[in-house]
């Protein structure tokens, strides 16, 4: 009896090993009719206007694609695991989509205390990771199967130091700033990019603010005090509201404000169009897609088609554009390789001469020695209801 | 001298909705017991509801007035469904109970009025007054002068009907309320629909200042707390001074002495009263016989 159990037994192992697996050489999650990807982030909770947008413009890239007919017949699977916004639970979630669920690759990890907890888990295992959803620096020096994408605060705050001085042609620089990583990156950037160009001087105000802030009476107060050419407001979301709304209150509705790229959406300037009608015409922010190119049909598209209810708005265009970059990756792996043959290691050695330029993004690129991801981006300005573009998409100049 | 009063007065404004919210949890602490950590998202999910109805189909003030509705029968349903039972349990578990409620009110949130934020008008749109360089904003002042009214008002009810007796009684000692034939489950139920409907107001009157979103009453709620525990917890009064006194002291602190350090600063001075007086400015110490 114990005989025929031990024989039933490993008859199992190997028939479920076998049924699943395609071949030895292929990495984990590669199977018969699909390759299994995997994410986490918040999709409820207070963080849930940015992830539910996010992770359906995610589906919707790859139910389109499936649609088509899937990479070379085979369709992606994203399984996408709730965190809260917690790094803890965003590690538990990163392990068991590694050594769990077996996901061949991490797609869009969301949300900056998630992922930087998430990078030695990533490291360790040296799966590919593409896209992260979060300004933080950390992926950028990560490592080689990281490749970021989205621009980082850090950079962005230098690149806004430099618009407000070659297009403003501002003498003084308030910066008002969530104390935050997001913040305080962000003012970061500013001091770095403004002592590259030789103008520190030029900064004459830091003023912070706690997340979830309801008054900026004091800090509008100090902007006016300090004189200001130009105002840049780096924080997300309510912060840049309340501080519209405080500047037109008080007035002072000629300031230049340069806001960064999460908040350049439509449904942005249309929550704060009422409140702050004339300061919200002299908001500019940092654009990092470009809304005008025919990929954006393909994504308005798809969400009508299959995600009617969901917003569409920047965080929906970073989902898709985390899912795109992926499956990019995986179109040029498969120049060289056949898909039995697709791993770990050619992924990534395929995804270090990705030069796409067909998306939303002007041009995503990677080399071996490159993962800064976006590095170009353009000063865009309130218009009626919407952004428009006020200039090329720049780089800092080095 | 300008900046100074127009720091106290936009201190005020954002008192005020402390004060509205910390009430209503005083209110419910007092007389269940029960820390209620959904309140701040209770007011959310109303706000939400009010500005949906103000959009779609109704003026402001009817909106406003059946929003309160809402909430009042929210606090009624969720009191009875989730509390009631429990009345018996330790405070941690009236604790998690509410964090539940909490969790279940942002999914609910966000099933029926989606993600993203919206703005909700004030309450009263008027040019603002300039008076010697200092902008007041007439929304401001109503709701400065709305929160005093209101508290004004509970005060003398509780002082001075039955209602406010039952409250009153009920929050001394539940026992001797019983016997004394209070009907003590409806002192629960009307103390869960008047904190509900105070924090949706202050919801309401929040929404301008940030957005009507999910997120929006996460400072209120924190402040509201602590607005209570500096005033005293055992009071009905000290939670809206506090209210102000937080809502003022921020400003203050923020524009004369350090906007990084602001929150360090407001919360050591408050610890340090706390210090001095351990159950808050007006609470007062329970000695009792042995």
């Amino acid at each position: 009896m114990k005989r025929i159990f031990l024989l039933l037994l490993a008859f199992t192992i190997i028939f479920t090993g076998c049924a699943k697996s395609v071949d030895t050489n292929t990495a984990q999650g590669i199977y018969e009719d699909k390759i299994v990807v995997g994410t986490t982030g918040a999709q409820q909770g207070p963080l849930a206007f940015i992830g539910k947008p996010y992770f359906d413009g995610m589906n919707a890239y790859f139910d389109m694609m499936n649609e088509n007919g899937g990479i070379e017949g085979r369709e992606i699977e994203l399984i996408v695991l709730e965190d809260e916004f917690k790094p803890e639970t965003a590690i538990a979630n990163v392990q068991n989509l590694i050594n769990d669920e077996k996901v061949f690759s991490l797609v869009g990890l969301f949300g900056t205390p998630g992922v930087k907890a998430s990078i030695p888990t990533v490291q360790e295992a040296g799966i590919p990771a593409v896209y992260f959803a979060t300004g933080a620096t950390a992926p950028v020096t990560a490592g080689k199967n990281f490749f970021p994408v989205q621009p980082n605060y850090a950079y962005e705050g230098k690149l806004m130091s430099q618009y407000a001085v070659d297009y403003f042609k501002a003498k003084k620089i308030a910066v008002i700033y969530r104390s935050d990583d997001v913040g305080l990156d962000g003012l970061k950037g500013v001091k770095d990019g403004l002592e590259i160009m030789g103008k520190s001087d030029y900064l004459v105000a830091e003023l912070s603010f706690d997340a979830g802030a309801t008054d900026f009476t004091a800090q509008v107060a100090k902007v006016k005090e300090s004189g200001a050419d130009v105002l840049i407001n780096y924080a997300l979301g309510g912060g840049v509201s309340g501080v519209l709304k405080e500047l037109e209150k008080m007035g002072m509705t000629d300031l230049p404000q340069i806001t960064p790229y999460p908040n350049v959406s439509d449904s942005f300037v249309v929550a704060n169009l009422e409140a702050s009608p004339n300061a919200i015409l002299n908001l500019y922010g940092m654009g990092w897609v470009d809304m005008t190119r025919p990929a954006v049909e393909d994504m308005v598209g798809a969400m009508a088609k299959y995600y009617p209810e969901s917003a569409v708005n920047a965080y929906t265009v970073s989902g898709w554009i985390a899912a795109e970059t992926f499956y990019k990756g995986l179109e040029i792996s498969l120049e060289n390789n056949s898909i039995d043959e697709l791993n770990w290691e050619n992924y990534i050695t395929a995804m270090e001469t990705l030069e796409y330029t067909e998306g939303i993004i002007p041009r995503i690129a990677y080399s071996p020695d490159e993962r800064n991801g976006v590095t170009n981006m353009a000063l865009v300005q309130v218009v009626g209801n919407t952004w428009e573009l006020q200039t090329d998409y720049l780089e800092f100049k080095k | 001298m300008t900046i100074f009063l127009q720091n106290i007065i936009s201190g005020l404004e954002t008192g005020a909705l402390y004060a509205l919210a910390a009430l209503g949890l005083v209110l419910i602490f007092r007389t269940s017991d029960v820390i209620n950590f959904a309140q701040g998202d209770i007011a959310m999910f109303s706000t939400f509801f009010g500005y949906r109805i103000f959009e779609k189909y109704m003026s402001y003030p009817l909106a406003v007035i059946l929003a309160l509705l809402f909430a009042v029968g929210l606090g009624y349903v969720l009191e009875r469904v989730f509390l009631r039972k429990a009345l018996k349990l330790g405070i941690i578990n009236k604790i998690i109970i509410t964090m539940g409620m909490l969790m279940i009110i942002q999914g609910l949130t966000v099933i029926f009025y989606g993600t993203e934020d919206y703005y909700l008008r004030k309450a009263i749109e008027m040019d603002n007054f300039d008076i010697a360089g200092i902008i007041i904003q007439p929304n401001a002042l109503f709701i400065i002068f709305l929160t005093l009214g209101i508290v004004i008002l509970f005060n003398y009810l509780l002082k001075n009907t039955k209602f406010g007796i039952s409250i009153r009684t009920t929050a001394e000692d539940e026992e001797t309320a019983r016997l004394m034939g209070i009907p003590v489950g409806k002192v629960y139920s009307r103390s869960w629909m008047i904190a509900t409907a105070l924090g949706a107001l202050a919801g309401i009157l929040v929404a301008p200042k940030t957005q009507v979103s999910i997120s929006m009453m996460l400072d209120i709620h924190l402040k509201s707390f602590i607005a209570a525990v500096v005033g005293g917890f055992s009071s009905f009064f000290g939670p809206v001074v506090g209210g102000f006194l937080i809502g003022v002291a921020d400003n203050l602190v923020g524009y004369y002495w350090s906007l990084d350090w602001k929150t360090a600063i407001v919360y050591g001075i408050l610890l340090i009263t706390l210090i001095i007086k351990p159950a808050g400015i007006f609470g007062k110490v329970v000695r009792k016989k042995v």
